[in-house]
C-alpha cells in the first residue's frame, strides 16, 4: 500500500512552514508522516488514516505559525515582502472565517474570499498556493474553532469536510492573480514586441 | 554551551526526545514511536512538533546530526540520525533533578503517596 495522494497532500501543507525549514525537513517529515500512515493502515485499514490525518493537520496549525514567526525574528520584521504578505494572508483568512461563520449566504464569503486572494496572488505570485491554503483553510478552522467553544454558526454546513470546499474559491483566486501579474509582467518587460 | 540550568525548564517534548536518545542513536520516527511508548501515549508528537523541536536542540547544542547507521540494510539511508550531546545529557539530567525536586514538594503536601 503507498500513500501517494496522503503524501502529496502533506507535501502541499508543508508549504505553510517557511521555506528555510522546509529546506532543511521537509523531506524528514514527509518520511515521518509517510512512517505513521503505514503503521496506521496495518493497524486499522484505510479508516486508520482519517485519525492520523487530523492530528497532522492540527499539528501544522500548531507548529507552521510558530516557525513562520521564527524566521521573521530571525530575517527582521518586515524586512521582506513575503512576510508583510504572509501577514495580510493571516489577516484575510481571520476575516474570511468571521465572514462564513456570521452570513447566512455563501456567496458572502466568496464575496471576500476571491478578492483578496486574487490580491494575495498578484502581490506575491510565487507563493499563491501558501496564500490560498492560508485563507482557504481559514473557513473549516472557523468552524472547528466554533464546534470546540460551542458558539454559534450562523448556518452550519452539513458536515465538517464540506467546508474545505473553501480551497477551490481560494486556489481559483490567488491563482487568478498570480496569472494576471505574469502577464503584466510579460507586457511590461522590455525587451516585449 | 554555559550553564544547563538555563535552558530549564524544558517542554515536554523536548525532554523526552532527549530521554529517548539517552539509550543511543534514533532516527526521527524512532525518536516518535519511543516518547509514545515511554508515555503511554500521553505526549504524542506529529512531525511539526518533532522537527521544530530538533532545530531548536541542534541549535542550542543538545543533540547532534551523526553520519553512522545502525543497522544500514535495515533502513533507509535518507534517514537522519540524531544522538545526544554531553551537553544534552548535561541539561536532561538537571531536568530530571528539578522534576525530582517538584515531586518532593507534591509528596510533602500530600498530593502524592509516600509523605511521612
Amino acid at each position: 500500500m503507498n500513500f501517494i495522494w496522503s503524501e502529496r497532500l502533506f507535501r502541499l501543507l508543508l508549504h505553510l512552514y517557511p521555506a528555510q525549514h522546509r529546506a532543511g525537513y521537509g523531506e524528514a517529515m514527509t518520511q515521518h508522516f509517510r512512517d505513521s500512515c503505514r503503521d496506521a493502515y496495518q493497524r486499522g485499514g484505510r479508516r486508520g488514516l482519517i485519525p492520523i490525518w487530523f492530528k497532522t493537520v492540527r499539528d501544522t496549525l500548531a507548529n507552521a505559525p510558530v516557525e513562520q514567526w521564527a524566521e521573521i525574528r530571525a530575517g527582521g520584521l518586515m524586512r521582506n515582502k513575503t512576510t508583510i504578505v504572509l501577514l495580510l494572508a493571516l489577516l484575510g483568512g481571520l476575516f474570511v472565517g468571521y465572514i462564513d461563520s456570521h452570513a447566512s449566504e455563501v456567496q458572502a464569503t466568496l464575496m471576500v474570499m476571491l478578492p483578496i486572494t486574487f490580491v494575495l496572488g498578484f502581490i506575491e505570485p510565487k507563493r499563491a498556493a501558501l496564500w490560498a491554503l492560508i485563507v482557504g483553510l481559514s473557513v473549516p478552522v472557523s468552524y472547528l474553532w466554533l464546534l470546540a467553544t460551542g458558539q454559534h454558526y450562523t448556518a452550519p454546513p452539513p458536515n465538517g469536510f464540506t467546508t474545505l470546499i473553501a480551497l477551490v474559491p481560494a486556489f481559483v483566486g490567488t491563482f487568478s492573480g498570480a496569472i494576471l501579474r505574469r502577464i503584466f509582467s510579460q507586457v511590461a518587460a522590455p525587451n516585449h514586441s | 554551551m554555559t550553564n544547563p540550568q538555563g535552558l530549564l525548564p524544558l517542554t515536554p517534548p523536548v525532554f523526552h526526545i532527549l530521554l529517548a536518545l539517552t539509550d543511543g542513536e534514533r532516527h526521527g520516527y524512532s525518536i516518535m514511536q519511543e516518547v509514545v511508548a515511554s508515555t503511554n501515549g500521553i505526549v504524542a508528537m506529529g512531525p511539526g512538533t518533532l522537527y521544530g523541536s530538533i532545530k531548536r536542540m541542534l541549535a542550542a547544542g543538545l543533540i547532534e546530526e551523526t553520519d553512522s547507521r545502525p543497522d544500514p540494510a535495515l533502513d533507509d539511508e535518507r534517514r537522519r540520525y540524531y544522538r545526544l550531546t554531553d551537553f544534552g545529557r548535561k541539561v536532561a539530567v538537571a531536568e530530571a533533578e528539578r522534576l525530582e525536586s517538584a515531586v518532593g514538594q507534591a509528596r510533602s503536601k500530600r498530593l502524592l503517596g509516600g509523605a511521612s
